[in-house]
Formats: structure tokens, C-alpha cells, sequence
């Protein structure tokens, strides 16, 4: 391709140089202000005094009870994905895969929450899980589970677990769509053949589809992790990281640190948390599997 | 073999209530008054309260922040895939030394979480004046979007025939021809993917509305929910729940009109990221 030649330096740079530009400034530089700013202490009044003072935000952050607790909520998020998200998806793909009538409207239907605006069905959730007066808790009193009536998202001990089964009910959609794909490429001849072998329905899901989605079920598993570090709409908008910080995450620490608390060095050192797991997750994560689907 | 075939389509038809029955409660809700919501949770309004809507229109003005949603999302997506597919040329087309370390300096963004970019922005924005300013929000929606549009372009646009520019250029075709009238028409299922996923994330945003917005007209569908909820309480849930209706009726009519092209752009999008 030497036929822009001379020009050809100049072409490149005019078709780069606007994302380049907005990409560096709105993107790049502000991670590493993060980076830089989280060894100063700062109110994020303008006039008032930006002061340096070393790994202090980081010493701070590290004794603070309610980033471990944070830290235990992503992972109760990414249990989450394979307890609850996984299997459901995947069985919610076989059965919009499969031959049953009215595959559509299933598939329409399964899939309608994970695009609908996170705020909506937050503030709807938070309504029908209510302690008082709440649609779930009126279910199960009409069938008679009153014991099972109760505040999901005031009670520190189960607020996290509601949140992460609203984060379920949100996005199983999504995923079963990415089971789905993962299903219909692969070939009809290999069913039929298990089926002259007389493999049941059951077996040829346990024998066939789940060991040639490997790839599927891997890429699941990255994105388990590396999107439940991200999690902040369902968070925010249901429980704000209460009762008590008991639902806090990473990001609404840092939001709540840098805009309720007015502490923003605090939320520079969390944010920097944020970005290097995000980082180290997924290289890692990334490089584990692509390894393993190597040796195989 | 029968009872089979029936539990599957109970379990079927179980999970579509799970997953549709809140969103009809949301409807009938809608149009009770707290009486309603509260005692008769189950049942269909006695009294259908079309003033609920009406309630959500005047004093939550939901209408406005539809719009607002929709102009953040169209302009932002629309100058997201422009700076993409200018960005994308050089990078799936030419070979130059640079283009691998650019390539991963795009596509760094796609492994960082923007919200760990709060804090410096907001400095940016403060230092500029820029709250309450369309064009502001939108250089951040198209700027936050762009490693996954560059990612999902520059990775179909690779695949396309060399041969094709060589010809074009051979018949005197200049380079942005070629890119917008060769390229870009070949490259429309990875544009429209990456349009898909932008748009939805830019409708759905929370957290920059939230912070660089306070200009009531201004506020997107997130902003108004919350702003409404927050002023109202439960004192009055019914124009609450019309609040929500209407912010989500758009969302599923996109859907349904462009179902098979929504579902694969959210599905690969989300794969490849």
C-alpha cells in the first residue's frame, strides 16, 4: 500500500487525531489524575487547598471496615453470576433453542428486563420488595410463608443478596442470549447421531451442548468477574450502599466518599483500587482460560 | 415423554411470569392511588386514575426527560461511531509502526471502569463551566464509548478484502470515499452492533446525569425518576408508577421493532467487551 505514500502520513493523522485527542483528555489523563490525586487530600471546594499526603488515603482506606465489606459484595455479586445468573440463563437459552411453541414470545419475554433503564427497575424493586406493603411479601402471605415476609432491602443481613437477586432477574436475559448462540452453532448431525445411540434429551445436554460451549461458559466466567466490579445503578438507585453501608460496593464507596463525604482523596485511592483489579482481572482472568483452551 | 413436554412449558411459562409479572404490576399500579397499591396489591384498579399520567407529564415532566435521554443517546452515538470509523481506517487498514500500541491504547479503555474516572472529570467540568451543557454531556457519552466502537469496527474492518481499497484507489477514489462509501457500508454490521450498545448505555446513564446536571429540563430519564421519587416519597405512589411506565415504554416498542438486532448487538457486544 504505497500509494498514498507521502500523503499517506498525513491521511493517517487527520482520520486519528480527533479521537486521539478526546480519548486522551476525557479518558487516559483522567485515570492517571486519579492515579496522582489519590496521594492528596482534598474537600473539592475549588478555592479550598489541595494538600499532599502520601499513601495516607491508602492506609485509611485499607483499615476501613466498609471497603472490606464492599470488597465482600463484589464477590457475593460474582457468586451470584454462577449461582443464580448461569444456570437460569443457560436453561432459559435451551428452552428458547428448543422446539417448543411460542419461542418468540418466551425469548421476548426473558429477555425484556436486561434492557429496560437500570433506574426504572430499581426504583420498581425497591417498591415490591418492601418490608411493609411490598408485592413479594404480600405473595408470600397469601400463600401462607408468612415467616418468609421480610424487609428485603432494610435488613442488613439480607440487603446484599436482594440486590444481587435483582441484579439476576435483570440480566439472566442477556446472558441467555449468549448461551443461545453458543447453542444453535452446534451441529444438528451430532444430536441426531447421539440420538440414534439412544441418548435422552437430558443426556445429550450433559454429554453434548454443555462440553462443546466451553468457550461460552468461559467467556461467561470473565465477564462475571469483571462486571460485577463495575455494579453501581442497581446499588445506588435501590439501597445506596445501605442499610448501614451494608450493600456498599467499590463504586458507590467511591461515589459516596468523593460526593456525600466531600472526601475526594479517599475516592481517588478507591477508584485507583478499582481501576488496577479491573486491569489485573481481566489480563488475568484473560490468560487463564486462553491458556487452558491452548493446552487442550 | 408427555409429562415431560408439559413441564417444560410450565417452567417456561412460570419464568415469563417472573420476568413480566413486575412490569405488569408496574401498569396496573399506575393507574391506583396508594390505597390501592398498598391493600388491593393484587388486583385491577377499581377506579382507573388516567391522572396519575397526568401527574408524571406536569410535575415530573417525564416527557422531557425522554427527549433528553434520546438526544444524549442519538448525538452521542452518532459522534461515538463517527470518531470510530475515522479512527478505525488507519488502524485496520494501513500498516504503519504505530498502529498496534494505538490500537491497544483504544482499547486499554475497555478493561477500565469510567466511574473510577468520577472525580477528574468532574474537575474538568468544573473548570470549564460545564454543567448543564448538552454538548459537554455528549463529547463524554461518545468519548466513554469509543474503545468498544473502535474495538468492534477496526476488528470487522480487518477482515474486509485489501483488495478492495487498492482497486478503489487505482480508480481515483480519495480516502474518505473510500471510507464512508466503500468501507463503511461493508463494516454496517459491527457500526450497527456498536451503535446498539452505545445507545442503550447512553440512555440508561445515571451517574454523569447525576452529576453534571441540575437544570430540570435538562435531566435525563434517570434524573427525572429519581428527582420525582425523591420529592414525592411514598406519599402518592400511583404517579410514581406511571413515572416508571412511561420511561420504559420506549425502550420495549425500540425493541420490538428492532428485537432480532437488539438481542445480537447486546449479545456479541457484550462477549467481545
Amino acid at each position: 500500500m504505497k500509494i498514498f505514500n507521502k500523503k499517506q502520513a498525513v491521511t493517517i493523522s487527520v482520520f486519528l487525531l480527533p479521537s486521539i485527542i478526546l480519548y486522551s483528555i476525557f479518558f487516559i489523563v483522567p485515570i492517571f489524575q486519579t492515579f496522582y490525586l489519590s496521594f492528596f487530600s482534598w474537600n473539592g471546594i475549588k478555592s479550598s487547598p489541595i494538600v499532599y499526603t502520601g499513601w495516607d488515603n491508602f492506609n485509611l482506606l485499607f483499615q476501613d471496615e466498609t471497603f472490606y465489606l464492599s470488597l465482600k459484595n463484589v464477590l457475593i455479586f460474582i457468586l451470584g453470576s454462577f449461582i443464580l445468573i448461569m444456570p437460569f440463563s443457560f436453561i432459559l437459552a435451551l428452552i428458547i433453542t428448543s422446539k417448543i411453541k411460542g419461542k418468540r414470545f418466551f425469548r421476548i419475554s426473558y429477555f425484556i428486563p436486561s434492557i429496560l433503564p437500570l433506574t426504572a427497575l430499581g426504583l420498581l424493586w425497591q417498591f415490591l420488595l418492601k418490608g411493609k406493603g411490598g408485592l413479594i411479601n404480600n405473595i408470600l402471605v397469601s400463600i401462607g410463608l408468612d415467616r418468609w415476609a421480610m424487609d428485603w432491602l432494610g435488613d442488613p443481613d439480607i440487603a446484599i443478596f436482594s440486590v444481587v437477586a435483582v441484579n439476576a432477574w435483570i440480566f439472566c436475559g442477556l446472558n441467555m442470549i449468549i448461551f443461545a448462540s453458543g447453542i444453535v452453532s452446534i451441529p444438528e448431525e451430532i444430536y441426531e447421531a447421539a440420538t440414534i445411540d439412544g441418548a435422552n434429551g437430558f443426556q445429550k445436554v450433559i454429554y453434548i451442548t454443555v462440553p462443546l460451549m466451553k468457550e461460552i461458559f468461559k467467556i461467561f466466567s470473565i465477564l462475571a468477574v469483571t462486571q460485577s466490579i463495575r455494579v453501581f445503578a442497581q446499588v445506588y438507585v435501590m439501597t445506596g450502599g445501605g442499610p448501614n453501608g451494608a450493600t456498599e460496593v467499590p463504586t458507590t464507596m467511591l461515589y459516596n466518599q468523593s460526593f456525600v463525604y466531600n472526601n475526594f482523596g479517599g475516592g481517588n485511592a478507591i477508584a485507583t483500587f478499582i481501576v488496577v483489579t479491573a486491569l489485573v482481572s481481566t489480563v488475568v482472568l484473560n490468560r487463564l482460560f486462553q491458556g487452558k483452551a491452548r493446552s487442550a | 415423554m408427555k409429562i415431560g413436554k408439559i413441564s417444560i412449558y410450565g417452567f417456561a411459562i412460570l419464568c415469563s411470569v417472573v420476568f413480566l409479572y413486575p412490569l405488569f404490576f408496574n401498569l396496573i399500579s399506575s393507574f391506583k392511588d396508594n390505597e390501592g397499591i398498598y391493600n388491593e396489591i393484587l388486583a385491577m384498579p377499581t377506579k382507573w386514575r388516567f391522572e396519575n399520567f397526568v401527574a408524571a407529564f406536569e410535575s415530573a415532566k417525564i416527557h422531557i426527560s425522554i427527549i433528553n435521554s434520546l438526544i444524549y443517546a442519538t448525538f452521542g452515538t452518532m459522534l461515538a461511531l463517527i470518531l470510530g470509523l475515522l479512527a478505525s481506517y488507519p488502524l485496520a487498514r494501513f500498516n504503519f509502526k504505530l498502529n498496534t500500541p494505538l490500537y491497544l491504547y483504544y482499547t486499554l479503555g475497555l478493561m477500565i471502569p469510567v466511574f473510577s474516572m468520577l472525580i477528574p472529570i468532574s474537575r474538568i467540568i468544573t473548570a470549564v463551566n460545564g454543567f448543564n451543557n448538552y454538548f459537554v454531556m455528549i463529547i463524554l457519552y461518545a468519548v466513554f464509548e469509543l474503545p468498544l466502537t473502535i474495538f468492534l469496527i477496526t476488528g470487522y474492518m480487518k477482515d474486509l478484502p485489501k483488495e478492495l481499497d487498492e482497486s478503489a484507489i487505482m480508480d481515483g477514489c480519495g480516502p474518505y470515499r473510500l471510507l464512508f462509501q466503500i468501507l463503511a457500508p461493508l463494516t454496517m454490521p459491527a457500526i450497527s452492533t456498536a451503535g446498539i450498545l452505545a445507545f442503550f448505555s447512553i440512555y440508561n446513564d445515571l451517574v454523569w446525569n447525576v452529576l453534571f446536571i441540575t437544570d430540570h429540563d435538562m435531566y435525563n430519564i434517570s434524573m427525572g425518576l429519581l428527582t420525582f421519587v425523591g420529592k414525592m416519597g411514598t406519599s402518592d405512589m400511583g404517579p410514581m408508577f406511571a413515572s416508571i411506565f412511561i420511561t420504559i415504554i420506549p425502550t420495549i416498542i425500540v425493541y420490538l421493532f428492532f428485537q432480532e438486532k437488539i438481542e445480537k448487538g447486546l449479545g456479541s457486544g457484550s462477549v467481545k467487551g
